[in-house]
């Protein structure tokens, strides 16, 4: 059950947008958060989340919580992808990856704290 | 694969017939098929236990555990598959982009296999009772035409839906501590320990209903990995292996001894589906008596409910010593489904033999065997 955390710097005037992917062609879903509230979840991938304008996300903690199922015949690797839109550097990709028993679950965390332009 | 298996040769088409039904075995039926591993397909081994590194330090590992064993002597039963584009993880594939890969298949499909084996072939001893005889099979396998396997199939959505439902229920409980102050937003290594603590796994499990839980488990999720691995429409899979013979185990003074090579084009569908095999062989190229055989068959398959037959005709040119002769493989076999993963399989047929072209009666055969479910559209 991996996790990672990262400080992302976000540029007034901008929009913070995320996506999250579930890799290696493995199914699973995602779950975004933005403090408590449930801003978006879904299967796979979900893409274009709008999390609102830099300014006002600028000091909340993003939660993206991300499990990835071991479907495929082929490999046992699991992984995800979150992409953060609306800050320096914008895309910013962040992956996770791991390796699972055959048709095992493993469950990713992605916590970003935003940082403002006078933070 | 088979997992209990019980034959009963000719017995029964002993009485009926009233005469000696020769006593051989029917050729298995998934023999008219590129071979998965066709290294052990040319050697004509099926190992016990076959290496599969996932992880390029798993392969590196492999690789200098053979190395260490080398004592000047070939091993005597490596078996080892890479695929080599999953050494890698791939975070940035998707399973939508992964499905329709069309001619990408060709490398993310394509698998190198090698074994070396101290017998003749299907457990035979080596000639003389050579300690240091050994023979090495290697082997190259990939998809030219990959198929259909539809856009997201709907194990995978429920699947995806239940991990979905999971992954919210722990997101929700991370949230609200990192809110709460109980968890540091900069402690990854606290925050992993909490969504890994059994409180955080229970929660997140009873968030899902019975019929979620039973598909996140391995077996449910396995159920689906079985229905990812069934093609669908066109597709086609090519395979080549070489064996060379060591008749004094070392790597220096081996001939090359078998050369294979499969191209199986299909047209699969839910029910019926249209296998046609090319096989090319050279058998026993480093003695005096080499011959080579070409193949060209077909198998149609039609699969319902619990039952499942299928017909194969196969015919074969054989070339040695300057002569060609011509063989014909026919065979009818069906399956029913017992029960659970228990399948009866019957098959009725006859094999190539040289000696006896065309000669149905002599050579019918019966098997009746316990077992995995013999006949698969894709397999």
């Amino acid at each position: 059950m991996p996790t990672v955390t990262h400080l992302y710097h976000v540029i007034s005037g901008q929009r913070v947008v995320v996506d999250a992917h579930i890799g290696d062609a493995q199914a699973g879903g995602h779950a975004i958060f933005l403090g408590t509230e449930l801003r978006a979840q879904g299967e796979l991938s979900l893409t274009g989340v709008d999390l609102g304008a830099a300014e006002d996300v600028a000091g909340q903690v993003l939660v993206v919580s991300s499990t990835a199922v071991d479907v495929r015949p082929e490999t046992d690797h699991v992984s995800v992808e979150v992409v953060l839109n609306g800050g320096v550097p914008s895309p910013m990709p962040i992956t996770q990856a791991a390796d699972t028993p055959p048709n095992g679950t493993v469950n990713f965390l992605t916590v970003v704290t935003f940082v403002g332009d006078a933070q | 694969m088979t997992v209990r298996s019980m034959t009963v040769r000719s017995a029964i088409l002993v009485l009926l017939l009233g005469r000696a039904a020769a006593a051989q075995d029917i050729p298995e039926f998934h023999k008219l098929r590129t071979p998965v591993s066709p290294a052990f397909q040319i050697l004509g081994i099926a190992p016990a236990h076959v290496e599969r590194p996932t992880t390029p330090a798993t392969f590196a590992a492999s690789v200098l555990q053979k190395a260490q064993d080398f004592s000047g002597v070939l091993p005597k039963s490596v078996a080892v598959e890479v695929a080599p584009f999953w050494l890698q993880p791939h975070p940035g594939m998707t399973f939508t982009e992964y499905q329709g890969q069309g001619w990408k298949s060709l490398y993310r499909n394509f698998t190198v296999s090698l074994a070396t084996t101290d017998s003749v072939g299907d457990g035979g001893a080596p000639p003389d009772g050579n300690p240091d005889w050994r023979r090495l099979g290697f082997g190259m396998r990939t998809t030219l035409l990959p198929g259909s396997r539809g856009v997201t199939p709907t194990c995978v959505r429920e699947i995806s839906a239940a991990a979905t439902a999971h992954t919210t229920a722990i997101g929700a409980l991370v949230a609200r501590a990192i809110a709460a102050g109980r968890l540091s937003r900069s402690n990854s290594a606290a925050i992993e320990a909490f969504q890994n603590a059994d409180s955080t796994r229970a929660e997140a499990r009873a968030s899902l209903s019975r019929w979620q839980q039973d598909l996140l488990s391995p077996e449910g999720v396995g159920r689906c990995t079985a229905d990812l691995s069934a093609r669908r429409g066109a597709a086609m899979d090519v395979a080549v292996a070489a064996a060379a013979t060591f008749p004094e185990g070392r790597a220096t003074s081996g001939e090359i001894s078998s050369v294979g090579v499969w191209i199986t084009p299909a047209i699969l569908g839910d029910r019926f589906s249209n296998i046609a095999v090319l096989r090319l062989a050279w058998h026993d190229l480093d003695s005096t008596t080499s011959r080579n055989t070409f193949d060209a068959g077909l198998r149609s398959v039609y699969a319902w409910d619990r039952y499942a037959t299928s017909l194969e005709l196969v015919n074969r040119l054989e070339r040695r010593s300057g002569e060609t002769s011509d063989f014909i493989r026919i065979a009818l076999n069906f399956d029913v489904k017992i029960a659970g993963d228990t399948w009866l399989n019957v098959a009725l047929g006859k094999d190539f033999d040289a000696r006896q072209p065309q000669s149905l009666l002599a050579l019918l055969g019966f098997q009746w065997q316990l077992g995995d479910r013999s006949v698969h559209p894709d397999k």
